[in-house]
């Protein structure tokens, strides 16, 4: 018995012990960091605010900001909360409280509930999914708080809708492959595989969308499979072994996500025809993933940056202080914004993006011919 | 059945042993087979390009990661409990390896197979003498271990696997994958332990009826704490291989790997319920799988219908081996 | 005139004929015992009578007129009603509400007239002569509690005709009883009794009349008058008392196992007791007494309080079955099926789990080796299977407590504690297995045995011990025992 309750402790230790390592799992809260990112910050000139203590109505008083995020499964969530604590960072009288919504819309409509109750000044939110979070929206509104939704919409009235098109980003990425396919047989011609996002998930029917939109006005270039990447690595890997042996020629794979495109690489080096240059084009917009841009493993790169924290965290704050919030458009559901498109990422224009992006990256081999 | 068939054994001076199976038992065990080569024949038929060695590569390498996996829970599953949380040992593994390696190849390995090691310890002493039910014990080290992982890592991939490991995961030896030479390793080990140890026997003793094996001088305590870690151990093996693999460390690595894993021994004919089963079997169970989601890529079905038609032919092959006694 | 009459009645499962051409008649208003060992067919019988099972051949005359019960309703309509071992009572209702269970009185046909449902229920036990609280629930009452109630229940349903199905198994003396008053009650009324027991004291002392079943057939059917307990155990077994028991040939030597102040709650207390090499002890006692609670805790399978264990004159600590086996003592459960075997493991792995590392070299079995050791043994018992290889479900009660047995000598354990070895198997496996108790204890292994068969006690064991109420009340030696049988009993009952 003593044995094993020695084997019991030592084994705590062991699993307990790599916590020495930075934990992180809101992302970043480190004021220095936060800094930094911001000056890196797409965006800054929407809704812009000085830094220094926000006053309402002549008076400073704490205000505290609800920041209802979708779940912390994703890099790209994460970095969205980071750039919402940037703002906040700014602002000393700000506070901000994030939640996690499990990717749950029952857990992510109690979470707006929890934030009401702990008295919040506003909501932020980046939902789940529309018709499940219609009621906790409304009854934010109800409650008289300014309620800024990111990205994904809910139908409702609201404050402030603010996203980016997944549509025409992709389509945007999808012309580039049409450009490089010219390029290579002079006429737009070729064979592409697609690998989607999550089966189901609004961006990746979104991106689905957008590539068809284009590819389907040259009936030269022929999709010869779609599959579902869920947007990680593992999956990917087995759908393009899987390809490679079905297809003897494959020009291009166009992917939805970043993780997807390097699985698909490594199963194009593993399979011994990294030489036949099949070209790929994805989407993301990681820096790790720009270094992968500058190196020629991606020959475009959608620009959809999680980077609207802090827009929402602003607008919020516009609200709250009475504030117009400009080029508002008013539609069936209150009022919304649209973000402009940003650039797709090409090896033209990687250079003056590479640090704007999200997420870390190898600095010493950036731009070499690897992947991460 | 009332004189003594034995008698007949005498005379020939051979052991009964492996004899007088009975015709259920007989069809059990091959029902899987038989289950198998009618799914590969039929892959062979629908796709030209199946039965290429490249091919076979692919389907072993596919299923080479969760294959380990699921031999351990086999063990796990024979002593009538099971395992939710291998998926995120693999999780937590992936991370760790990826941000420990500086360390090197060897440490980087022994530290992985440690962790994987005492997550099925803890397991497993929560379920023997904490007597916790596998399902809620496993299912909070599911949660527990995820969560680890997403709080080392931000919920950001780590990057930065070096060569020595992408070698150890990705790499070739005699042109075989090294992920697959593992598995076909490990599946060896496995049966031998099963069938030719002490051990084993405790763990069908246990599964069977957990009792009666007590009262027969089994330690049965100890018996379960092992399956766990043994669980945890080759979780844990297939979280290093996995990083290697993907050359990535991420908390989502081996989402929904419980569930894969438990198909592929349930596919393979072990009863939920313990003591009946074979390693044999959960390998069967997962290349049946695999071949399944190969086949269904090759002949470009929609992926739209791919999870329908994945469930449907899970459900057939179970049906066709359904348990005759 | 015969309230039932049963004309050749036959019965065949997969496999074995239960009954044969089964005919004789039930008069109306006696206590008609059946009797027989188990696996003799009277429980096909019974199942017969209560229309739970339909004949192949043969029919049943109910009150002159053939019947032909399709389900045990039609029976209990007609006034047949089955008291079965397992009760069919709803534990959260009352008792009351038990015994009416859907004919309760009404108020104005819509809500249940409660003081009248209690006055009604205490009427009927008043008049099997019981009292109790009827506003009860079921499952606060005692077993012998509610086997009156399911009898009161019967009553209700007017039958004529009453079968209970061995109620006596699962009660001890003093509910005994009980039961009995119950039951010379309802002859007093005109009811019909049919008694399924295979205890005879029991039917010598309720019964009018006896028909024995042996192996499906009927043997006889005999006024109890004409019949002695010793020619009673002829007609069931088939032999006489000396082909019964075996020869002894043992000689007792030292001190196996001593146990010294035993305790454990309420459950048992200061048990102490020795048993010899070479020497059969008995352990009778009531269900309840607390034996088979003792021998479990030498065992190791449970744990004590306080007490201490010697084998072999050295003090053994034993804290689980595993440490009990490397002191070489083994333990024969009392059910088979929960306890003694892996009923869906190939005989071998059952018989070789006691001890394993005789057959490991290298780190690895060999199975090979596993199989000689293994056949030798199953020769030895004389297991009758279809190879190494079948799965212990497969084989017959006989032949799987005999694989128990294997299963210990493999082990080869010194000391060996039995604990109702011979429950629920047929006469002929009976007889091997007394045979092979002796020989084990003529090996010089000692030898611990509960049973609750007291013929079969006083067959088997040099000394017997009595347990009451989880204290030793007496030791007795056999002959003490069988010459002085009032005495034995006075320690049973207390």
């Amino acid at each position: 018995m003593r044995a094993v309750g020695l084997l019991l402790v030592a084994s705590l230790v062991l699993v307990l012990l790599p916590g020495l390592a930075p934990i992180q799992a809101q992302g970043t809260q480190d004021p220095k960091a936060l800094a930094a990112l911001y000056k890196t910050l797409p965006f800054q000139n929407v809704y812009p605010l000085p830094e220094g203590p926000v006053a309402l109505g002549g008076t400073v008083r704490t205000i505290k900001i609800g920041f209802s995020q979708t779940g912390f499964n994703h890099p790209w969530r994460i970095e969205m909360i980071n750039s919402a604590r940037a703002e906040v960072a700014r602002h000393p009288n700000v506070q901000i409280i994030v939640t996690d919504g499990k990717v749950d819309v029952v857990k992510q409509s109690g979470d707006i509930a929890d934030l009401l109750a702990q008295g919040v000044d506003a909501i932020v939110m980046s939902p789940v999914e529309d018709a499940g979070l219609r009621a906790a929206a409304r009854k934010a509104m109800q409650a008289g708080k300014p309620v800024i939704v990111l990205d994904r919409d809910v139908s409702v009235d609201k404050t402030l809708f603010m996203g980016q098109s997944n549509v025409t980003m992709a389509a945007g990425v999808a012309s580039v492959l049409v450009e490089q396919l010219k390029k290579k047989y002079g006429a737009p011609r070729g064979n592409v595989v697609e690998i989607t996002g999550l089966l189901g998930s609004t961006p990746a029917q979104g991106r689905h969308q957008g590539f068809e939109s284009i590819v389907k006005q040259y009936p030269d270039i022929k999709v010869l499979a779609t599959g579902d990447g869920q947007w990680i690595r593992e999956p990917a890997v087995k759908l393009m072994e899987d390809w490679l042996v079905r297809f003897p020629k494959i020009d291009a794979v166009f992917s939805h996500a970043e993780e997807s495109s390097w699985g698909a690489q490594l199963a194009i080096e593993r399979a011994g025809r990294k030489d036949e240059g099949i070209m790929h084009f994805t989407h993301d917009s990681s820096n790790q993933g720009f270094c992968s841009v500058k190196a020629g493993l991606f020959l475009a790169d959608g620009n959809y940056t999680p980077y609207l924290g802090h827009i929402g965290v602003r607008a919020a704050l516009y609200a709250l202080m009475g504030k117009e919030l400009a080029n508002k458009k008013q539609y069936a559901y209150g009022f919304k914004y649209d973000l402009p498109d940003l650039p797709v990422l090409t090896k033209a224009n990687v250079d003056q993006w590479l640090g704007k992006g999200w997420g870390d990256w190898d600095r010493q081999n950036c731009g070499k011919y690897f992947i991460p | 059945m009332k004189e003594n068939v034995l008698a007949s054994e005498t005379q020939t001076g051979a052991p009964a042993f492996g004899r007088g199976r009975s015709w259920a038992q007989v069809m059990e065990r091959y029902g899987i087979l038989v289950v198998f080569m009618l799914l590969v024949a039929a892959s062979a038929l629908l796709s030209p390009v199946f039965l290429r060695p490249a091919n076979i590569l692919n389907v072993l390498r596919q299923i080479s990661i969760t294959g380990v996996i699921a031999l351990g829970m086999t063990f796990v599953i024979l002593t009538a409990g099971i395992d939710l949380s291998v998926g995120s040992v693999v999780a937590l593994v992936t991370v760790l390896a990826a941000s420990f390696q500086r360390l090197g190849l060897v440490p980087v390995l022994l530290l992985g197979l440690a962790v994987g090691s005492a997550m099925g310890l803890i397991n497993g002493v929560g379920i023997a003498m904490g007597r916790i039910s596998p399902l809620i014990m496993t299912l909070a080290m599911m949660y527990m271990g995820r969560g680890l992982a997403f709080m080392y890592s931000g919920g950001l991939p780590i990057y930065g696997i070096r060569p020595a490991f992408i070698q150890f995961g990705n790499g070739f030896t005699v042109g075989i994958p090294n992920s697959v030479l593992y598995f076909v390793v490990l599946l060896i080990l496995s049966i031998a332990v099963l069938r030719f140890t002490a051990f084993g026997r405790f763990v069908l003793a246990v599964g069977s009826n957990e009792e009666a094996a007590r009262l027969a001088g089994v330690r049965v305590s100890r018996v379960k704490v092992q399956v766990y870690v043994l669980s945890g151990l080759f979780s844990g093996f297939a979280g290093l291989v996995y990083a290697g693999q993907l050359g990535i460390g991420v908390a989502l690595a081996g989402l929904g790997y419980e569930l894969s894993a438990i198909a592929a021994v349930v596919i393979g004919g072990t009863s939920l319920f313990g003591g009946q089963g074979s390693v044999f079997g959960t390998f069967l169970g997962a290349a049946i799988v695999g071949v399944t989601n190969n086949l269904l890529n090759l002949m470009g079905i929609d992926p739209l219908v791919q999870d329908f038609m994945k469930g449907l032919i899970i459900l057939a092959a179970v049906l066709i081996n359904r348990r005759r006694t | 005139m015969a309230i039932l009459e049963l004309h050749g009645i036959t019965k065949r499962f997969p496999g074995v004929t239960a009954l044969q051409e089964i005919s004789f008649g039930i008069e109306e208003g006696e206590v008609h015992a059946l009797v027989g060992e188990n696996g003799a067919g009277k429980s096909t019988l019974v199942k017969i009578l209560a229309g739970a099972v339909r004949p192949d051949a043969g029919t049943v005359l109910y009150l002159g007129h053939p019947v032909a019960f399709r389900e045990p309703q039609d029976a209990i309509q007609q006034g047949i009603s089955t008291i079965h071992q397992e009760l069919h009572l709803a534990p959260h209702l009352s008792a009351a509400e038990n015994i009416f269970l859907g004919r309760y009185p009404l108020t104005r046909r819509v809500t249940i007239d409660w003081p009248q449902l209690y006055r009604d229920a205490e009427a009927v036990l008043g008049r099997l002569g019981v009292t109790l609280d009827v506003r009860q629930r079921v499952r606060d009452l005692s077993i012998a509690q509610r086997q009156v109630i399911e009898i009161a229940k019967a009553l209700v349903h007017e039958s004529r005709v009453l079968i209970l199905d061995e109620p006596s198994a699962v009660l001890g003396r003093h509910d005994l009883r009980l039961l009995f008053g119950v039951l010379a009650a309802l002859k007093a009324h005109g009811t019909t009794i049919v008694y399924i027991s295979h205890r005879l004291e029991e039917v010598f002392e309720i019964a009018d009349r006896v028909t024995v079943l042996r192996d499906g057939r009927r043997v006889g059917t005999r006024p109890v008058q004409e019949l002695t307990v010793v020619g009673l155990v002829q007609m069931m077994t088939g032999r006489s008392l000396e082909e019964l028991w075996p020869v002894r040939q043992h000689q007792v030597g030292e001190v196996a196992l001593e146990i010294r102040g035993l305790s454990r709650g309420q459950v048992f207390r200061d048990v102490s007791l020795q048993v010899r090499s070479g020497e059969i002890v008995g352990l009778a006692g009531k269900v309840g007494s607390g034996r088979t609670e003792v021998v479990r805790a030498i065992f190791g399978a449970d744990a004590v309080d306080a007490g201490e264990i010697l084998v072999f004159g050295r003090a053994a600590a034993i804290r689980s079955p595993w440490a009990a086996v490397r002191y070489g003592i083994g333990l024969v459960p009392e059910d088979r099926k929960i306890q003694g075997l892996l009923q869906n493991r190939p005989l071998v792995e059952n018989i070789s789990l006691t001890n394993l590392g005789r057959f490991i070299g290298a780190g690895f079995l060999r199975l090979g080796q596993e199989a000689r050791a293994v056949l030798a043994l199953v020769r030895a018992l004389n297991i009758r299977a279809a190879g190494l290889g079948q799965l212990v479900k497969y084989l017959s009660g006989g032949n799987q407590q005999k694989a128990v047995l294997a299963k210990w000598l493999n082990s080869d354990c010194r000391i060996l504690i039995f604990d109702e070895p011979t429950r629920g198997i047929d006469v002929g496996a009976k007889v091997e297995i007394y045979g092979l108790i002796e020989r084990l204890a003529a090996e010089g292994r000692a030898i611990l045995m509960i049973s609750s068969e007291i013929t079969e006690i006083l067959g088997m064991a040099d000394r017997i011990i009595v347990m009451r109420a989880g204290m030793i009340a007496g030791t007795l030696t056999r002959r003490e025992a069988t010459e002085n049988r009032s005495a034995f009993d006075a320690l049973l009952d207390g």
